[in-house]
């Protein structure tokens, strides 16, 4: 863009103001240039110094043997080498395959439904208060909800009796200490799965599809569900992209729930690249080895954001 | 000033030393400690505030926050007064519930510096999963006199000794001052008991399974031991010393001079192959007992992993709510439950003897070897690395000489015994008269081992995990019989680098 | 085209036209909002019963409510409110500001190498929180921040930048560069163009991730536990120091833990209940997306 002009910008201007294009066009890019600098400096400051700098320090620890307090060793790739040659490493990344494969599904089409049921209510009142009424539970701290499930999941909790009232007994087992259905039982783990955040997002974005569009696929007779698929879905497409980078980060990312529920267990049926990141580092020590899988996974997880953001370009 | 200056050189020794994989400990000042005044007390010229994480013995002071329903202690604020009457200048702050001793956060303010000057932690995490640098060395200290104890010669003579070997990192190395003693036994709801018909306490390993069965036929649920938490770490030193039997308990004790099993005694007795499967197959032959043990606990309780949400499940709640006949757990844990005013009366009795329940086992009574020296009173002064106000001048002196002050037989009888929980160790401390009979257990020998789980944290929690997968039958004794020796060997490894041993020396 | 399309005209073929179906959807919302309901329950009604009660059976209703577990987490935890709630509110007030800058530099502001920049903020989202902990916390030990507020607070500011920029900068991109343009015949500048225009209109994105960062600066307890101890805890720590250390079971603590979560979403839900009227209005010109 640089060096021109838009038409639409000389075709309003008054005459009297008009000014040669180029010397024009230069200074405005160095004042544009100037006023990036301005607005972004709070940010690129604050990142630089309390988020770059400290992440930096982890990464070059990736490189060494560190106990977390005494100086580090250097011992160059080594710590990448073992990661690969470890089978608890390579088991992690499975789960986190899986565990991605299906949590993101999860964490973003319940929300959608909501937001659908809700955009589709006939007065604007109780769309307000059911958006009130999804969001609230922001508030409730995590924890809650795990030790909840910890007990909905336990040998005589609620989900076996249950399957023992409707004769289905065969099925009931201790959901979290069975090697095959653990990371299953994680993955669904927070029933009926729907997020306040992505609700709002979702519904932000239902919101802004313009009228026109919808009546004009009313007067061609379109009924609901037909609508749904082929006027809101794609118009939507952005909010599904952002909320599926979000969410392919959050489940990668999710340290708390494997942590606390199994700790990895049974053997290594739930565990995750991040958990195993953080047992290595922080339980065994071993910090360089925790921050070079840390290394391994950002990577990944970058190449799939990008991935994702280029492939499914939103044309507006 | 030289003072800092030799402090500096000696840390930045210190992490030289570290460097090399040394595994001696840094600290300032090595035991020379201040002259003494006229009153035979210690000159101390620093002025400020010792910060001091006292944990459960922690004085209900104005400003010091309690975990609501705690206790309210006086005992420790007594002390810290006489302390503040004798300097003037130096106040004693201890910290609220508020601070956490989680070994995490405790490491990672270690590294900023920003630890508390005394505070207590567990010395088998101190001593394993802590690095090296992070507690100053009290072992010179300990050597020389303890000018607050009158006529004492040497500090440590007033130190039980087996709580000493069994708390120390190496036998020049003494992190921890450890002054009291905590029980173990089965405690069970008399209620419940009577009701299932059970009119005797189990005195043998067979009985114990029959009440089992008794408890589970009436409808109960018999026992609840978290598998994971206690299972390896308590029941390998009940049957490990048991099968190896009393001589070759002795005989491991002997590789190090000092009275106790060290961690070193256990990485000689394992290079030896008394505590290798592969060589003994004593070693795991426990393991199918264990387990039958376990299918008679809640199953809820086996399954908790090593970090569980608060508000699991845990055995002393179940005990107040009446949901199990019997918990195997610490004597803090009676006051617990009769706190919670549930009105359930408890009886306890010892782990019953072994002897003829397998092949291997023998007559030795090693019902004692889960207690130890893992109570309240276990505590550490930080090193100026890990806590920058230490690099004060004369502030280390301060801080070892109020850790003196609180360390003579009456304050440590008069702490204790305030709390009621654990037992005094310090020569010629008399425990509560509800303890009274556990007093002996803390003078005799002790032979607990863990067969090499005491080598590193990662030998710890890999050997307690694949404990918990074959109690809950997720794996055969084939993988264990492959996997034992495997976690074992590395965590010697591992052990070796940082505390080398000479095995040539060990006959 | 027929009035019936002009905008802002509401007729009854457009009424039709959304299909909008009101009981089934009601019904539907109803049964999933309540089983979303279920942890506040739990929390609510286990913040009034004791830790034996709560192990019997966890589900089970108060029948006799121990008010007095709330009279205990309030003495308790009273003191963190005013020094959290500074920490929380500059803290959110000033991610909200230098986010909606930076994003609207990136949604409007031409420079060189920009997607690189922008990746360089994004990127930030991937990295798992731990593995800057402690980097991190010798940073503020080293920088003399342990023990204060700030010590807190710019480490959140910075923290906050990654998603506040993604999602600002779409929001902004969408708005009809019409609006922009009117602004710019009457001579404004960039600043003019941010204050007038950019920042009312995505004001509602605005609030929505300010009322996320209030809920997750307002639990966060890692960081805080290791920065402000003892008298300057925030809330969420000194909830935390309910529970008694180890060896000295308390088995009512979890409960009275409960109850003090419970007063310290009290704040929150007021807050989210006020903003929620704010996005109302003007959602549809602020859409966000990538």
């Amino acid at each position: 863009m640089a060096g021109s002009t838009t038409v639409v910008a000389t075709e309003r201007r008054p005459a009297a103001t008009v000014r040669p294009q180029r010397r024009r066009s230069v200074r405005r890019l160095v004042l544009e240039r100037l006023a990036a600098v301005a607005f972004l400096l709070p940010t690129l400051a604050l990142i630089g110094v309390f988020s770059y700098y400290p992440a930096v320090r982890a990464g070059v620890t990736a490189f060494t043997r560190w106990d977390g307090f005494n100086p580090p060793v250097w011992v160059g790739v080594q710590n990448f080498t073992q990661a690969f040659g470890d089978p608890d490493f390579l088991r992690s990344a499975v789960n986190v395959a899986i565990w991605t494969l299906f949590g993101v599904p999860l964490a973003m089409v319940p929300s959608f439904v909501v937001a659908e049921l809700i955009f589709r209510l006939r007065s604007d009142r109780a769309q307000f208060v059911w958006r009130a009424v999804f969001v609230a539970p922001l508030i409730i701290p995590p924890v809650v909800s795990i030790l909840i499930w910890q007990f909905l999941y336990g040998p005589n909790g609620p989900i076996n009796t249950v399957l023992h009232s409707v004769g289905l007994g065969e099925l009931a087992r201790s959901w979290i200490a069975d090697p095959k259905f653990a990371l299953w039982a994680l993955i669904f783990l927070g029933f009926p799965w729907v997020s306040s955040f992505n609700v709002l997002i979702f519904y932000s974005g239902l919101k802004a599809i313009p009228r026109e569009v919808i009546e004009a696929s009313a007067l061609e007779g379109a009924g609901r569900f037909r609508q749904l698929v082929h006027i809101e879905l794609p118009l939507i497409a952005g909010q599904w992209k952002l909320l599926l980078v979000l969410s392919i980060i959050g489940v990668t990312q999710n340290l708390t729930v494997p942590l606390l529920l199994t700790n990895g267990g049974p053997g290594n049926a739930t565990l995750t690249p991040v958990l195993y990141m953080y047992q290595r580092a922080i339980d065994y020590g071993q910090y360089g080895f925790g921050m070079a899988v840390g290394t391994l996974l950002f990577v990944v997880v970058l190449a799939l954001s990008i991935i994702n953001m280029r492939v499914l370009r939103t044309r507006s | 000033m030289m003072r800092r200056r030799q402090f500096m050189a000696a840390t930045m020794a210190a992490g030289a030393a570290a460097l090399a994989g040394c595994s001696k400990s840094s600290s300032g000042g090595a035991g020379n400690g201040p002259s003494l005044r006229s009153d035979g007390n210690p000159d101390l010229t620093w002025k400020g505030t010792i910060t001091m994480g006292a944990q459960a013995y922690t004085p209900a002071l104005p400003g010091v926050k309690l975990a609501p329903g705690t206790a309210k202690l006086q005992e420790f604020g007594k002390v810290a007064d006489a302390f503040t009457a004798l300097y003037p200048d130096i106040k004693i702050k201890f910290l609220g519930s508020d601070y956490t001793y989680e070994t995490t956060t405790m490491k990672t303010q270690a590294t900023g510096g920003q630890l508390p000057d005394v505070w207590w932690q567990q010395h088998s995490e101190v001593n394993t999963s802590f690095p090296a640098g992070v507690c100053t060395n009290l072992a010179p200290y300990m050597e020389k006199p303890n000018p607050f104890i009158k006529g004492n010669t040497r500090w440590r003579d007033v130190l039980n000794a087996q709580s000493y070997t069994q708390s120390y990192a190496d036998a020049d190395t003494q992190y921890c001052n450890n002054g009291d003693f905590v029980g173990t036994a089965f405690f069970y709801n008399k209620k419940i008991f009577a009701s299932a018909g059970i009119s005797d306490v189990p005195k043998t390993w067979d009985e114990l399974i029959a009440v089992c069965q008794k408890l589970k036929a009436a409808g109960t649920t018999p026992c609840a031991i978290p598998a994971y938490t206690y299972g390896f770490g308590w029941l390998a030193r009940i049957f490990l010393a048991n099968f190896l039997g009393e001589d070759t308990c002795k005989k491991i004790d002997a590789y190090s001079k000092d009275p106790g099993i060290s961690t070193t005694d256990v990485a000689v007795a394992y290079k030896k192959g008394l505590l290798d499967p592969r060589q003994n197959p004593a070693v795991l032959a426990w393991w199918p007992m264990a387990k039958e043990l376990f299918s008679y606990c809640d199953p809820q309780i086996n399954q908790l992993p090593a970090n569980p949400p608060v508000g699991s499940p845990n055995p002393e709640a179940m005990m107040a709510a009446g949901k199990v006949g019997m918990i195997y757990d610490g004597t803090w844990a009676p006051t617990a439950v009769a706190a919670n005013g549930g009105g359930i009366e408890i009886g306890s009795f010892p782990w019953p003897s072994l002897a003829g329940s397998n092949q291997y086992a023998t007559s030795f009574d090693t019902a004692n070897a889960v207690s130890g020296p893992n109570a309240a009173w276990q505590y550490f002064i930080s090193s100026p690395r890990s806590d920058t106000s230490l690099r004060e001048n004369g502030k280390l002196d301060a801080v070892v000489a109020w850790m003196q002050f609180f360390s003579t037989p009456e304050r440590n009888t008069a702490i204790c015994n305030e709390y009621g929980s654990f037992l005094p160790t310090y020569s010629g401390a008399e425990p509560t008269k509800d303890l009274k009979e556990l007093a002996s257990l803390a003078a005799e020998p002790i032979y607990a081992m863990n067969g090499g789980a005491e080598f590193t944290t990662e030998a710890n929690d890999q050997i307690s995990k694949l404990f918990q997968a074959y109690v809950l039958g997720q794996v055969s004794m084939d993988d264990v019989t492959t996997k034992y020796p495997q976690i074992m060997d590395k965590g010697l490894q591992d052990y070796l680098q940082v505390h080398p041993i000479d095995f040539s020396k060990y006959s | 085209m027929s009035a019936a399309t002009l905008p802002g005209r509401r007729s009854a073929t457009a009424g039709r036209a959304l299909r909008k179906w009101s009981l089934p959807g009601h019904f539907v919302l109803a049964i999933i909002a309540v089983l979303t309901y279920v942890p506040a329950y739990f929390m609510i009604d286990n913040a009034l019963r004791s830790g034996p009660a709560m192990q019997a059976s966890p589900f089970a209703l108060a029948t006799e409510p121990k008010w007095h577990n709330f009279s205990l987490a309030w003495q308790a935890s009273s003191f963190a409110y005013p020094g959290t709630i500074f920490i929380v509110v500059v803290s959110v007030v000033g991610i909200a500001i230098t986010t909606l800058a930076s994003a609207y530099a990136f949604a409007r502001l031409r420079f060189r190498e920009k997607e690189i920049w922008f990746y360089t903020v994004f990127g930030l989202l991937l990295i798992p929180g731990f593995i800057t902990l402690i980097p991190l916390y010798v940073q503020m030990s080293d920088m003399g921040l342990i023990g204060t507020r700030w010590g807190l607070i710019l480490p959140y500011l910075a923290g906050g930048q990654a998603l506040g920029v993604v999602v600002l900068r779409s929001a902004i991109e969408a708005i009809p560069e019409e609006l922009f343009e009117a602004a710019k015949i009457d001579g404004a500048g960039h600043a003019w163009m941010f204050f007038s225009v950019a920042v009312p209109l995505s004001m509602p994105l605005v609030i929505a991730l300010a009322l996320l960062n209030v809920v997750g600066l307002w639990g966060d307890y890692v960081l805080p536990s290791l920065i402000l101890q003892g008298d300057s805890s925030t809330v969420s720590v000194a909830i935390t120091s309910f529970t008694p250390p180890p060896m000295t079971p308390n088995l009512d603590s979890y409960n009275v833990q409960l109850a003090a979560f419970s007063i310290a979403s009290v704040p929150i839900a007021v807050l989210v209940l006020v903003m929620m009227k704010y996005f109302v209005s003007g959602l549809s010109q602020s859409a966000v997306k990538l």
